[in-house]
């Protein structure tokens, strides 16, 4: 599409205060009341926001240096009892959301010291190097306020994160999450994200982002320095790396927060400013929560790849109820919305007053970035099973009886010449025969219904499995149904072992 | 209508099942039971009445003559709007209509209707929500 202004054109209007500013959600109004073209000849510039909790997130500091000094680099540093991260130059540490405090636990956290830190209060340092010659110094125990340091400088390997899944909780009892307390029996959905006021949503495609690209963090100004970790372009869930000066941040935009029976983390406001260069940023920028599918998980079940409960978009989710099955159920997020709107509305301001110009972005966001999961995190079926004992099932029953008694073993595989299951064969089917009659293996094998495991499913699923059917064993099969072999609770207890 | 809220603590000797009962129905108010605790030596109940000053007063004056010892209670929760980022998280789970999210997503708490079950408190991230204690 034709691009109707550049970003230097947006520029030299906020320099004479002719810009035209609005916010993700009175863009959508726009949109669908005059339509993408109109609204990109309108609009300059549309602000967008999100307020969400994030782990991924911390401080490079520098501390300046003692005398006589001391090398923190490789020793161990914690401020306010939280461990940093010290394996840098003598004073420099990165002190990360996440880390919970050594004696506060998960209570307290390196998110609340950002926040100590933000709010002038002092913090204490505890620092133990090892001396050397030109760093004699072994420990240095004092107080430092966010003045005294040299530079504290924000860097999140992973912000903005566009979409995060809707959580629930099928099990009878509480669990405690990273999107926070699940009630029993669905009893409450939680999700994480300011749906369609959210920056990466108003630009899927990343057209506008990238590196060098100003944005609003913290309540200061922050820049995009690449894409973020976990950045998966191909499945809309994008995420940026972003940094900023936390010496220029605000209080309100920077709160330490700690998920219960999970751990600490950073409540920050963030900011983009989208430039309304042509008709299809402005249609991107007219998304409405109802476009915005959302799904929601069972986390009760641990494994990375969770059922799906419900697909549903975030306007049912920001109702604040959710049908699931036949009953309403709470639903509420855990990214503030008011505040994301509020930051909508302060970027605004910020871009109308003249203190906030636009950059062009060095060289866009990728949109060919893949994730993907880790290798060999989990024990897999394909790991522990043992070879399987076929047969075929025209076999007849006698023949089958040897076989078991010749590979000792009570748990025999029918299958055809390519391997394919056909049913399975247990020294309970073929005392069962003594009644039911029958010659063959086919006459008496259990071929309807087998429960069965996928190669490459972790050895906790086959257990449960094995518990919840009362199964002697599982097939292991294939993409294409073929047997690879049968795990069996031996095989896992002795894996266990 | 805000309730008055109150602890009483009966010796364990003098308590009876039906001795809460027995002050509603003289004093013809409401009580709503939120809390109870039974120890050997006392059990200790915390509940709202839903009356006028009156018919309050004239409760725990029954009360006290069932020899309980009452104490009235003031604020027990607090909610401080200023700690509040409204994520939203304590709405969900709040089993009653005490925490409501407005339309601008904002956070109100209405403790009128709070049955102390503590969800909130316990889960909320920037500690904004406070049980004040008994």
């Amino acid at each position: 599409m034709p691009d109707v202004r550049t970003i230097e054109d947006i520029n030299k209007k906020i320099k004479s205060g002719d810009v035209v500013v609005v916010t993700a959600l009175e863009m959508k109004d726009i949109v669908a009341e005059k339509g993408p073209e109109k609204a990109a000849k309108e609009v300059d510039v549309v602000t967008t926001g999100t307020f969400g909790m994030t782990t991924s997130s911390g401080v490079f500091i520098n501390f300046g240096h003692s005398d006589p000094q001391i090398r923190m680099g490789g020793g161990e540093v914690l401020l306010n009892d939280v461990p940093t991260y010290a394996g840098l130059g003598s004073v420099d540490v990165y002190i990360g959301t996440s880390q919970s405090s050594k004696v506060h636990k998960l209570e307290y956290g390196g998110g609340h010291v950002i926040e100590d830190l933000v709010n002038e209060r002092p913090v204490d340092l505890k620092a133990y190097g090892s001396a050397t010659h030109c760093h004699p110094t072994r420990e240095v125990i004092t107080t430092v306020t966010l003045h005294d340091l040299n530079q504290a400088i924000m860097v999140n390997p992973r912000s903005f994160y566009q979409r995060y899944s809707a959580a629930t909780n099928s099990s009878d009892r509480m669990i405690y999450t990273y999107l926070g307390a699940l009630l029993p029996n669905c009893g409450n959905v939680t999700y994480s994200s300011a749906g369609s006021i959210s920056p990466l949503y108003n630009d899927p495609a990343y057209e506008t982002m990238g590196v060098g690209m100003r944005i609003f963090l913290g309540g200061g100004k922050g820049y995009i320095i690449g894409e973020g970790t976990q950045h998966n372009p191909k499945m809309a869930s994008g995420s940026l790396m972003v940094k900023g000066d936390l010496k220029k941040m605000k209080p309100r935009y920077v709160r330490g927060a700690s998920i219960t029976n999970y751990g600490p983390a950073l409540f920050i406001g963030g900011g983009v400013p989208i430039p309304v260069l042509n008709a299809g940023i402005a249609k991107n920028c007219g998304i409405t929560d109802k476009e915005i599918k959302a799904t929601i998980y069972d986390y009760y079940i641990a494994t990375r790849v969770k059922p799906v409960v419900k697909r549903t978009t975030y306007q049912e989710l920001k109702s604040g109820k959710v049908i699931i099955g036949d009953r309403e159920v709470k639903c509420s997020g855990l990214s503030s919305i008011n505040m994301a709107m509020e930051i909508c509305e302060k970027l605004k301001e910020m871009i109308e007053k003249g203190e906030f110009f636009l950059t062009a972005p060095v060289e866009r966001v990728s949109t060919e970035t893949v994730m993907k999961p880790m290798k060999r995190l989990y024990t897999k079926a394909l790991d522990v099973m043992s070879p399987a004992v076929t047969c075929s099932h025209e076999d007849s029953l006698k023949d089958a009886e040897k076989l078991m008694l010749d590979r000792k073993t009570d748990y025999l595989v029918a299958v055809d010449k390519q391997k394919h299951l056909l049913g399975v064969l247990t020294s309970w089917d073929v005392a069962k025969s003594l009644v039911t009659g029958g010659n063959k293996v086919k006459d008496v094998m259990k071929s309807k219904g087998i429960i069965t495991s996928r190669k490459d499913e972790p050895v906790e699923v086959s257990a449960k499995k094995l518990e919840q059917y009362r199964a002697r064993g599982l097939p292991v099969v294939d993409e294409d149904g073929r047997v690879l072999g049968v795990v069996k609770m031996e095989d896992i207890k002795r894996k266990v072992k | 209508m805000m309730g008055k809220r109150i602890i009483v603590v009966f010796p364990s000797r003098e308590y009876r099942d039906s001795i809460l009962q027995e002050a509603v129905l003289k004093s013809g108010t409401i009580f709503n039971t939120l809390k109870v605790e039974t120890t050997p030596t006392h059990v200790k109940i915390m509940g709202e009445i839903k009356a006028n000053e009156e018919k309050s007063q004239e409760f725990i004056r029954i009360l006290k003559r069932m020899s309980g010892a009452v104490k009235e209670l003031g604020a027990i929760m607090k909610f401080d709007p200023e700690k509040c980022v409204a994520c939203g998280l304590c709405v969900s789970l709040c089993p009653t209509k005490a925490i409501i999210s407005n339309r601008d997503f904002s956070i109100r708490y209405d403790f009128d209707e709070c049955i102390l079950c503590m969800n909130c408190v316990n889960n909320c991230p920037v500690n904004a929500v406070s049980y004040l204690g008994d």
